[in-house]
């Protein structure tokens, strides 16, 4: 009897101990207390982690009041909020310039204007990119860190596989959305692989769709004099736009099996040479070469096909967002880290250490390195040759499959919708999931329903 | 047909037997319920069929049903890359810490609230009879409970004690042990009272040892309850350290952090099932017969 | 004499009272905390905190119902609604009576009673979040997926699953029924082992049919159990999130987004607190109705 209480005593108590250590308290030595997220996972190659130590280890040494600890944790949509309303984000986060809104609106990103200043960066990003990061009252949220435009990705041992070969044997780049549709019907027949994936969920499928939607003239909202936002995109372009998606499944038969896809699904099924084509930016290329096992000479890059408007393809980008939980002194000692990781607007001796160093280890990582940046977030000229002169010397990548793409030949490359841009995607969303579902979905009811729930449920109540 | 002739329970006994139609009848409930079992067992072997299929044989036209090799290097090396001791670990700890705090808090109140009723307990058993039957009223107020503790104002995401607390307030398992408690002769304890015993001895030294068959029937439900949970552990522990298997399993389909394939999800969803299994291969006919114990007739 | 042991007795009976009280309480008490802490503060503040516009958890402004009219007048209410709707009525038509009918027939058993127990119950201990993860590759779209493999076995075109909108909703209850019935199974097994043998003798004298046996000793017999577990069948399912989340994430086209998921979307995906809580509310409002229902119900048996 006395066994069972004591055990059940102890077992509870040792239980509550373990529970309230989760939450013990922080002793202070004054230092400058920085947690810095998207670090190295403990499953990664033990080599990487030694070499983020010795980073640190340096870092502490030049700012002897800091004091940096990595955290695990990305950028994920499902858990952004999550943590963001619990106090927990690490101070650091690499997110996409696509969700700023949103961030900036939830106020879970810091005000990093200031500390930008202070540091010498402000002056030195490009305007356009810092709009992105920017409230209405020119506040900055955010420290860019890379922007990129929207291509088309193709599988090229499948295009050789459906001979689908020029006479010096690049591929044949689709340069209309009629000729893509086309292509992916004769790589179907040819290897039984799709054609094309485009996502379909969380978001991921506005995103996409954008690029054809825009290319066929789409417009999607407009604010009124007033101020307020209308959407204004119950109209043929839009209906034709959505009758190629849907085409695409039950015409040519273009698209995956799989209808459930989010972008990482996206990255997975065209990185294990699943899908011969989609749209996505060439910072994908890691996720493919390194995580799907994918050859890195299979990949190719063109520039987004055209339709009777034009080619239009989406910027985005990567951006580094400071928590608001945390003080003004942490965010500049963020600052300070990722200016030692080689985030300046000047490649001197330090960072030009650094910059080969980081490229090591992501050629360790078996990952890509390019001999350019496609788009550089950077101002000055001195500061992005220097870049490429270092970048050049480390690039793994043939730059031949690039050349397309690099050009932006004729390609108009656009900003993000204004208003409410992830529920507009989320929108489009179920429109593409209705008609990739379903072969007699009506395209007329189905654009007049998301019209009406884009405007009543998300322009109507913006504030 | 031997055997039917000892048929003395339930709807039907021998006599019924010997009627043509009712043989068929009977016949089929047990072909039904052969079928029903396939079904039960089916997914699961399908888990460790496909756990060992490459990702081309996984997604190969004509599909094949086994794999090509059942190669156990895979198993090595995904579990070099998945840290399962870490995730079994904060399982367990969230397995035991529930289970104590489910048998000790509800136990007690039922203990209460069956014997020593004190004034008002009449009123509370109400109340918690109520509260079994409340829906939930969104996840968000109990969240931000969590996050910012009324009073001490400590956030406690991250750290075990939520789970172990919403298992400590069960009412259901309250009215269970209520009921089972209600059964045990006074003269028990009225005796250990008289010996100067306190509540709490009462409790522990009389009441438990006596209640083996309920605290079987509560422990399996709890065990079994926190194994499975999922939502509350996403939201308080997700992304931390602490994160049990179930958390690992939603992490790696929604793609965040790491990169499996459709056959790796596979295997670790083989992994995560396992030590369950074994349990249950072990115990089976004691957690089946347990369950069958008083306390689950009310 | 008298009057000394009186007081005595007097002395105890205080002591008793004290002992009872006091220390009942005080047992009782960290039960009681958590009660409130985890199951009635939220109800409150959910109530309280719905007429504010929220900043994170900081109310921030008085709004009075406007949160409820855009969570109401949201173009996916109804809709979801309605799915949450479809949920419960799958979910009565294959998850609330397939427990019943196999717990009968387990019943019947001979000495295949145990294993049949032991087979059904297996379900049940794989975890929640396992479970929808094989269903979800059971039903893959295209070649991949297991209900694919068998058509193609028989010679048939692969079909959609999950993505077909009509299909969805009772797919993921057969996926909820497989995981969970077992222990409902269980629960009937015990209660139907209770059932007083000499009844069905008798009935049988009186010349009952088997059905006529089900419906005049079983039923009656099992009528509390049977209406516990459909009432909490009811709301459980009502409440429906992890599921679609899932399986589906609540799609195609909205198609298996109901209210729980909505809510929950709202809380942890939008961070529109305030809305959640609202939402919460209605949902709260609408089913405490059938909670009222089982309790007169549970009164009408027990009187």
């Amino acid at each position: 009897m006395m066994k069972m209480k004591s055990m059940l005593c102890s077992v509870l108590a040792a239980s509550m101990l373990l529970g309230i250590a989760g939450c013990g308290t922080k002793k202070d030595d004054g230092k400058i207390k920085v947690e810095i997220g998207n670090w190295a996972a403990e499953t990664a190659d033990p080599a990487v982690i030694e070499k983020l130590d010795k980073e640190v280890a340096e870092f502490e040494k030049l700012h002897p009041d800091i004091e940096i600890k990595g955290n695990a944790f990305g950028y994920d949509t499902k858990t952004f909020n999550v943590m963001a309303s619990s106090g927990q984000l690490p101070e650091t986060l690499d997110t996409f310039f696509t969700e700023m809104d949103q961030i900036i609106k939830s106020g879970y990103a810091a005000d990093v204007t200031d500390a930008l200043k202070e540091n010498g960066l402000f002056d030195q990003l490009n305007p356009d990119v810092l709009e992105i990061a920017s409230d209405k009252n020119g506040r900055v949220f955010g420290f860019p860190k890379e922007a990129y435009a929207i291509g088309l990705v193709i599988n090229k041992k499948l295009f050789k596989e459906a001979g689908l070969v020029e006479a010096n044997g690049t591929p044949k780049i689709p340069q209309t959305y009629a000729e893509l549709a086309e292509y992916s019907k004769i790589i179907k027949e040819k290897t039984g692989k799709a054609g094309f994936v485009l996502p379909t969920t969380e978001n991921g499928g506005g995103w996409v769709f954008m690029n054809i939607a825009w290319s066929k003239g789409v417009e999607f909202e407009e604010q009124q004099s007033d101020g307020s936002w209308k959407a204004v995109f119950d109209t043929p372009q839009f209906k034709e736009a959505i009758q190629y998606v849907k085409d695409m499944k039950w015409k040519y038969d273009a698209l995956p099996d799989n209808k459930v896809i989010n972008i990482e699904e996206q990255r997975k099924i065209f990185g294990i040479g699943q899908a011969a084509m989609t749209l996505a930016s060439p910072d994908i290329v890691n996720t493919l070469v390194s995580k799907y096992g994918m050859n890195k000479d299979d990949v190719y890059f063109a520039r987004v096909p055209g339709d009777s408007a034009g080619r239009y393809a989406q910027m985005g980008g990567g951006i580094t967002i400071f928590s608001a939980a945390n003080t003004d002194k942490q965010h500049d000692a963020a600052i300070k880290w990722l200016m030692f990781k080689g985030r300046t607007p000047v490649i001197d001796k330090d960072t030009e250490a650094m910059l080969r160093s980081n490229f090591e280890t992501t050629i360790s990582d078996g990952g890509v390195v390019f001999p350019k940046e496609f788009f550089t977030v950077w101002l000055s000229e001195e500061r992005n040759k220097k870049y490429e002169e270092i970048a050049a010397e480390y690039a793994n990548v043939d730059m031949a499959n690039y050349e397309d793409y690099a050009g932006f030949k004729d390609v108009t490359l656009r900003p993000e919708e204004s208003a409410c841009c992830q529920q507009l995607y989320a929108v489009l969303d179920g429109v593409i999931q209705a008609v990739i579902t379903d072969k007699d979905a009506n395209i007329d009811s189905l654009t007049k329903t998301a019209v009406n729930d884009f405007q009543k449920n998300h322009l109507d109540k913006m504030n | 047909m031997k055997q039917f002739r000892n048929k003395t329970e339930g709807l039907f006994n021998f006599q019924d037997l010997k009627s043509p139609g009712v043989r068929i009848a009977y016949a089929c409930m047990f072909i039904f319920l052969l079928l029903l079992s396939a079904i039960c067992l089916f997914p699961i072997i399908w888990v460790f069929l496909s756990a060992f299929k490459t990702p081309e044989e996984m997604y190969k036209i004509p599909p094949d049903i086994l794999p090509k090799a059942f190669d156990l290097d895979r198993v090595k090396t995904l579990m070099g890359r998945v840290n399962f001791v870490k995730y079994f670990t904060n399982t367990l700890i969230v397995i035991v810490g529930c289970w104590a705090f489910d048998i000790v808090f509800n136990g007690l109140a039922g203990y209460v609230l069956s014997r020593i009723k004190p004034k008002g307990s009449a009123l509370l058993e109400t109340v918690i009879f109520w509260s079994m039957l409340l829906p939930g009223i969104s996840m968000a107020p109990l969240y931000m409970t969590f996050i910012d503790m009324p009073i001490i104002h400590i956030n406690l995401r991250g750290s075990y004690l939520p789970l172990w607390l919403m298992a400590g307030c069960n009412a259901f398992n309250i009215l269970l042990f209520r009921n089972f408690f209600n059964g045990i002769p006074m003269d028990y304890i009225d005796a250990a009272r008289i010996d100067g015993c306190s509540n709490l001895n009462v409790f522990f030294k009389i009441i438990m040892p006596l209640s083996k068959p309920i605290l079987v029937v509560v422990s399996i439900f709890s065990i079994i309850g926190s194994w499975s949970n999922f939502m509350w552990p996403y939201l308080i522990l997700g992304s931390t350290p602490k994160e049990p298997i179930s958390v690992l399993l939603y992490q790696i389909t929604n793609g965040a952090g790491l990169k499996l394939m459709d056959n790796e999800v596979m295997m670790v969803t083989m992994l995560a099932i396992i030590p369950p299994l074994l349990i249950y291969a072990l115990l089976s006919r004691h957690i089946t017969g347990g369950l069958n114990m008083s306390g689950l007739k009310g | 004499m008298a009057k000394a042991s009186l007081k005595n007795k007097k002395n105890i009976n205080i002591k008793s009272f004290i002992k009872k009280n006091i220390s009942g309480w005080t047992l009782i008490l960290p039960t009681v905390l958590m009660f409130v802490l985890i199951v009635w503060r939220p109800i409150v503040i959910a109530f309280g905190y719905s007429f504010f516009k929220l900043k994170g958890f900081e109310p921030v402004e008085f709004v009075g119902t406007k949160n409820f009219v855009d969570v109401l007048t949201d173009t996916n209410f109804l809709k979801t609604l309605w799915n949450t709707v479809q949920y419960v009525f799958w979910s009565l038509i294959i998850g609330f009576p397939l427990p019943f009918i196999v717990a009968v027939m387990i019943n019947e058993m001979i000495k295949t009673k145990g294993f049949f127990k032991v087979v059904t119950y297996l379900p049940v201990i794989i975890p929640g979040i396992a479970n929808y993860l094989i269903w979800k590759f059971i039903y893959a779209d295209g070649a991949g997926g297991l209900l694919n493999m068998f058509r193609y076995f028989i010679g048939i075109a692969p079909m959609d699953w999950l993505s077909n909108t009509q299909l969805a909703i009772p797919l993921i209850i057969i996926a909820m029924t497989w995981q969970g019935f077992g222990a409902t199974v269980v629960i009937f097994l015990a209660s139907l082992q209770g059932v007083d043998q000499s009844l069905y003798e008798a009935a049988r004298l009186d010349g009952a049919g088997v059905f006529m046996r089900i419906k005049t000793v079983m039923l009656p017999h099992m009528y509390g159990i049977l209406a516990l577990s459909i009432i909490r069948q009811i709301i459980g399912v009502f409440q429906v999130t992890e599921q679609p989340l899932v399986m589906t994430g609540g799609g195609p086209n909205g198609a298996t987004l109901s209210i729980g998921l909505t809510n929950y979307l709202y809380a942890f995906k939008y961070g529109q607190f305030d809305k959640s809580m609202a939402l919460g509310v209605v949902t709260f409002l609408l089913l405490i109705g059938l909670t009222f229902v089982y309790f007169r119900m549970d009164k009408k048996i027990n009187d």
